[in-house]
């Protein structure tokens, strides 16, 4: 589900699973010497592997979680927490390749999915984890009164249908839900319906079957999980007694606290950050894979980006390189279609290569390319209205410079900050873009899970909430919506490539960058995943002493 | 009784103030709670839960009878008790202010005197004044941290720590932070007042009588040079609480500063009026102590309040 957001606060969407990651095979680096500065031509996804346990591991989140409910799991913060402490139904190894976590799982027909639940979990009170939990967990999921509720659209019952049993119907085949399987937490039925109200409140707390405890939450000031004695997965088990989170979340406290070694790591460090902490002297920073990305979407069906060839020129006209390494630091890269290339599923990648080479071609950085379609468009001076989230130090950046590149060829853009919750709801509503007058929103997004469908179906079928300009084609729409009920990867990626053609013809979603998931960890420490599948596995369990 | 009806008063008309601007503000809270994928209807559904859907003076009318009774209300966003989730950092918050009102009271007033009645310390005084009152406090935050939190070593680099002594430890460098600027003022205005006692003629007088200026100065210029002092100190705790959002935030001190800062983001109504309600408690309770005080010192004030 790709997933626009206003920025890194809101990660939205689900993370399937993660996926990123053939790199995650890729470990790599075993070096003890003190780490090269690092540059975007050394991408980690997962450093080398700890020697031992620890006491303790001090980690920042961006922000303190507004929940640890698994069914409202969508900002980094709460991911990072929740993963540690709930085990989810499906999970993905570095691989990518869907795995079996607290189930396994058999296709039995293009509208069912029957899974098996493990006998040998438990929950941290010691009590079985039995089908019926599983079944209440991803029923309770299913209200529209959580954020995860859209993972289920299609979904027509979820039955206990053996002792081990769940079985899930759908209205129509969905292949992507097997996809999210990755994100769904599951939650002990007696503790959860006691505490119904208070689930994942620093006051009710939760029962899961994950390598971590929930140990407190101190509103303000910090969550503590501690190591549990008898987690099952063996390949997980944690090598912390207890992981301490802080949330800090302003970009100079946080280098001086890592620099001080007063925390010793967090994901998703700001970019104006990254400077200062390559020259740290007590631990290293990382860019890891990660399927986030930076685009600006046309924001209505009129004004003058309805004209494609101002889009076009954009497309042009955007020196995306300069982006990445003035603004980003060198934590994020060029991307050329909406789909990031990270996003592609692993067994495909040539298909859509191929594909891509073409995009990149087209839309190579060329002033005056740009300079001529605008000059070709029906474009006659009109002010541009850029939207962006107010208080976000990156994107405004970016924002000032791509206002700067479109002047020099002929646009005139005009920045519009917009407070969060604005920016939130200028998302899904038309008459609030219309009514601050929207051209373009400079948006980040992430996909959840290596399967382009996500992403593309949000911006390009008919009705959906982030297809701004009401794009209706009856090909790609027929394309779209038979991949998504075919099972087949090669068939699969075939049709998706060839709406690919026509979506991006149409220029609705200008990309920009593809962004890297950019960590830091302190020297004494090592084994952290680096690449954006840390969001969807206990990523806390790996990291343990360096020596 | 009148002012204490007074100060109910004024905290009822500012919690309807507040509640008013929050409702006018553009951005829906939904948006934040439900996030981009939520459905029209499930958003709808959401609305009419919260209430949100009432009339303005409707939905202020619960909360005033609520809060009469004692309930605050749920944060939306943290769906918890927003006395629970206010407590923990009030505490953190008044600590820190307490230390900054000790630092900014001893320091302020300490280089005053000395500034006010001795020539030579006169243009050395107003020189620190100057700079402290023209450096903001998350730039004194950043210089203090790199030296005696990174380099040094001395202090926590963030966060308010746990047991007293530890917290002192974590709240020393925000405090100083925090008190620079209002201290340069209580040094400045006590500088003016001493000095201006000092040149009154009945302290010329006394030391035309041979009286020792020790005993000059306690007796005389310090009694009388009290009151302003008195009053403008009053009215800079009350600004530490105000003060406190920025140093919060530059410390990472999760207090009820940075708390306010969030909730007034999400639109977290009941949080942000509970936070809101306390900055005003303590600016009437401290303008009523300053009331009490002044026609405790000054005998012509007596009987102006009851």
């Amino acid at each position: 589900m790709a997933h626009q957001t206003s920025g890194p606060r809101r990660l939205g969407l689900l993370a399937l699973s993660l996926a990123a990651t053939a790199m995650l095979a890729a470990c790599g680096n075993g070096s003890d010497d003190r780490p090269e500065p690092v540059t975007k031509d050394d991408l980690v996804d997962v450093l080398p592997s700890a020697k031992g346990g620890v006491d303790v591991v001090k980690w920042n989140l961006p922000a303190e979680p507004d929940t640890l409910d698994p069914a409202n799991t969508v900002t980094y913060a709460s991911g990072t927490v929740v993963r540690s402490l709930c085990d989810t139904l499906l999970t993905r190894d570095p691989d990518l390749a869907l795995k079996p976590n607290l189930a396994s799982y058999e296709v039995v027909s293009p509208t069912e999915i029957v899974y098996t639940i493990r006998d040998d979990v438990k929950f941290w009170d010691g009590t079985p984890l039995t089908a019926e939990d599983v079944a209440w967990s991803l029923n309770r999921m299913r209200s529209s009164d959580f954020v995860l509720s859209f993972a289920f659209i299609n979904v027509k019952s979820i039955d206990v249908t053996g002792p081990d049993q769940v079985t899930v119907s759908f209205s129509e085949p969905d292949e992507l839900f097997l996809n999210s399987g990755p994100a769904l937490g599951v939650m002990e039925k007696k503790y959860s319906e006691a505490h119904a109200d208070a689930i994942g409140t620093p006051d009710g707390g939760l029962m899961c079957s994950g390598p971590f405890e929930l140990e407190s939450w101190s509103p303000g000031s910090s969550i503590k999980l501690s190591r549990n004695p008898d987690y099952w997965n063996a390949e997980r088990k944690p090598l912390a007694e207890t992981v301490a989170f802080s949330f800090v979340g302003d970009a100079t406290a946080l280098t001086q606290a890592l620099n001080a070694g007063e925390i010793d790591g967090a994901y998703e460090i700001p970019a104006s950050a990254v400077p200062a902490l390559s020259k740290s002297s007590v631990g290293r920073i990382t860019f890891g894979r990660s399927m986030q990305g930076l685009n600006l979407n046309v924001a209505r069906p009129d004004g003058p980006m309805s004209d494609n060839d101002v889009r076009q020129a954009l497309q042009r006209g955007i020196d995306r390189g300069a982006l990445a390494d003035v603004i980003y630091n060198g934590a994020a890269e060029p991307t050329y279609t909406y789909v990031t290339p990270t996003t592609w599923p692993e067994g495909q990648r040539d298909a859509y290569q191929k594909a891509y080479d073409a995009f990149v071609a087209e839309r190579k950085y060329d002033v005056e390319a740009a300079k001529k379609l605008v000059a070709k468009s029906g474009y006659d001076g009109e002010t541009i209205v850029l939207a962006l989230t107010a208080g976000d130090d990156t994107e405004s950046r970016s924002a000032q410079l791509i206002q700067e590149q479109a002047a020099a060829i002929g646009l005139t853009v005009k920045l519009k900050p917009l407070q969060p919750l604005v920016y939130d709801q200028a998302g899904y509503d038309a008459a609030k873009r219309k009514e601050l007058g929207l051209d373009l929103m400079l948006s980040s997004n992430f996909n959840g899970a290596p399967d382009p469908l996500e992403p593309m179906g949000f911006t390009s079928l008919p009705g959906q909430p982030y297809n701004y300009t009401d794009f209706d084609d009856a090909e790609a729409t027929a394309l779209l919506t038979e991949a998504r009920q075919t099972f087949d990867d090669d068939q699969r990626a075939e049709m998706v490539i060839k709406a690919q053609q026509i979506i991006e013809e149409d220029s609705a979603v200008i990309p920009l960058l593809s962004t890297y998931t950019t960590t830091f960890l302190n020297d004494r420490l090592t084994g952290a995943i680096t690449s954006f599948a840390y969001w969807s596995m206990p990523a806390m369990a790996f990291i343990g002493a360096a020596k | 009784m009148t002012t204490v009806l007074g100060a109910c008063g004024t905290i009822v008309a500012s919690s309807f103030v507040i509640f008013l601007a929050l409702s006018n503000a553009p951005g829906d809270p939904v948006a934040g709670l439900l996030g981009a994928k939520s459905t029209d209807a499930a958003r709808a559904a959401k609305r009419a839960e919260l209430g949100l859907d009432d009339p303005l003076l409707v939905r202020y009318w619960h909360w005033l009878t609520d809060a009469l009774h004692g309930d605050f209300g749920t944060s939306v966003v943290f769906r918890q008790d927003v006395a629970g989730l206010i407590g923990p950092r009030l505490e953190t918050t008044l600590l820190l202010v307490a230390l900054a009102s000790v630092l900014m009271l001893a320091a302020g007033i300490s280089l005053g005197v000395a500034g006010g009645v001795s020539r030579r310390w006169r243009s050395l005084v107003s020189a620190a004044v100057g700079l402290g009152i023209s450096v903001p406090a998350f730039v004194a935050a950043g210089f203090l941290t790199s030296v005696f939190a990174v380099s040094l070593g001395w202090f926590p680099t963030f966060g308010a720590g746990v047991g007293l002594l530890d917290r002192i430890h974590h709240l020393a460098l925000p405090a100083v932070a925090l008190s620079i600027g209002y201290g340069a003022y209580i040094a400045q205005l006590t500088s003016a007042a001493v000095h201006e006692e000092s040149g009154k003629e009945h302290v010329e007088t006394s030391r035309g009588r041979g009286i020792s200026e020790r005993r000059i100065l306690r007796a005389h210029i310090l009694t009388n040079a009290a009151l302003p002092v008195m009053t403008a100190s009053g009215l800079a705790i009350a600004g530490l609480v105000t003060g406190a959002v920025v140093v919060e935030e530059a410390f990472a001190i999760d207090g009820i500063g940075s708390l306010l800062v969030k909730s007034i983001s999400s639109k977290d109504y009941s949080v942000v009026l509970a936070v809101s309600l306390v900055i005003v408690t303590v600016f009437v309770v401290m303008t009523t102590i300053i009331d009490i005080a002044q026609a405790f010192l000054d005998p012509r004030q007596r009987g102006a309040v009851r």
